[in-house]
């Protein structure tokens, strides 16, 4: 039974869809704006949930949105853009630079996964989706999101692991 | 970004998982920038339906006015003598959320979440109930947190802590499940069960959804 989508519970869900987006862009500002346009296209107009909830329906979307800007940005010309002022324009609300750093770690980890396998991650461990949701999500099996699952974190982990320390810092 | 080769599964070890299930874990603490939420829940605002005119429920006969959905489930710290009521905390458990949600602890059954030691039950794979919400409030003096679950048909499971302080749970009837003792009630038109864990008590109440169900979810392993 069809049922109408809750502003209220989406914007409810806004900290896990940012943490997936930072996951996804390994920038800041590239997931605040990710995050925006999700939530400005889901809620641009009444919509009708068919299965599923709200959570499944905001990481499709992200999903969606996140594949068209990239594509997008890959047809657009590039500019020469002053390293200091991007730098400037990406405080830190971590008031321990170490553990920010170390979190930067995890997400730019996850986010050079590939595609299957990140979707896959961030769909369980960064969303908190099951198996089976996570499946229905992504259009996969449960079996194979399983897989991807198991060696994706085997692959965030030898990430982590080679990163010295002393080299840890933030992008 | 560089892109790496994903290892086979027979080239990854126990370690692995944990240190990344650990390392993921403690992206939990990040949050959405202020601004971003405020031009979300600006946005949220803008998109929800009008709210319709308060009626009078219609009470039929026994249909108890179950038109209002609403799973609540509250675990009150057992202690000493003050507190509220279980009418009281029922009430605050009923109320919407009022934040999102915490996240599944990643290889776990339980939520990032908890009051004094108890953690909020991870309820989605084996029952389909999610997080959605949550809410403190403060009753008879004591912090009161919440966390509300709903199912794919839209009822609604609020589990809250209640720190410091026994409720007591009297009336109604005791019923065994996997060799624990549940006491189901009804408190202002929702139905309730209370019991016990790791000394704490736990109440559990719906206006929609039937004691047995409840019953399912209190006897769970997580929770």
């Amino acid at each position: 039974m069809a049922r109408r989508l809750d502003p209220q519970a989406l914007a409810g869900h806004l900290d896990r869809i940012y943490r997936a987006a930072l996951a996804l862009c390994n920038s800041r500002e590239d997931a605040e704006d990710l995050v925006q346009e999700t939530y400005a296209k889901v809620l641009a107009k009444p919509r009708r949930l068919k299965s599923g909830d709200e959570l499944g329906y905001l990481l499709v979307t992200l999903r969606n949105t996140y594949f068209t800007s990239r594509r997008t940005a890959a047809r657009r010309p590039r500019a020469d853009v002053d390293l200091d002022t991007v730098a400037a324009a990406d405080p830190r609300p971590d008031a321990q630079p170490a553990a920010a750093a170390e979190l930067d770690e995890v997400f730019g980890a996850i986010a050079a996964l590939p595609d299957d396998f990140r979707l896959a991650l961030i769909a369980v461990d960064i969303v908190g989706l099951s198996y089976a949701e996570a499946a229905e999500v992504l259009g996969v099996p449960q079996g194979t999101i399983a897989t991807r699952v198991f060696r994706a974190r085997g692959q965030v982990a030898r990430e982590l692991r080679e990163v010295p320390a002393p080299q840890r810092s933030p992008r | 970004m560089t892109e790496h080769r994903v290892p086979e599964e027979q080239d990854i070890t126990e370690a692995d998982q944990e240190l990344a299930i650990r390392a993921i874990r403690a992206t939990e603490r990040v949050t959405a920038p202020g601004s971003l939420r405020a031009s979300v829940e600006r946005m949220a605002a803008a998109s929800a339906p009008a709210p319709r005119p308060w009626r009078r429920p219609v009470v039929l006969g026994g249909a108890v006015g179950a038109l209002a959905a609403a799973v609540v489930v509250l675990v009150l710290v057992l202690s000493g003598s003050s507190g509220p009521s279980v009418e009281q905390a029922t009430r605050v458990a009923l109320a919407p959320p009022v934040t999102g949600p915490p996240a599944r602890r990643p290889g776990q059954e339980v939520l990032s979440a908890e009051v004094d030691g108890v953690a909020y039950p991870y309820w989605s794979d084996s029952s389909g109930w999610r997080a959605v919400g949550t809410r403190r409030d403060t009753v008879g003096g004591r912090e009161v947190m919440t966390v509300v679950y709903a199912d794919a048909r839209g009822r609604r499971i609020g589990y809250a802590i209640a720190a410091g302080g026994a409720l007591p749970a009297d009336g109604g009837r005791v019923v065994s499940r996997g060799g624990r003792d549940f006491r189901v009630l009804r408190v202002r038109g929702a139905d309730v069960v209370t019991w016990e864990r790791h000394g704490q008590t736990c109440i559990l109440a719906s206006r929609d959804t039937g004691a047995d169900v409840m019953l399912g979810l209190a006897s769970g392993g997580a929770a």
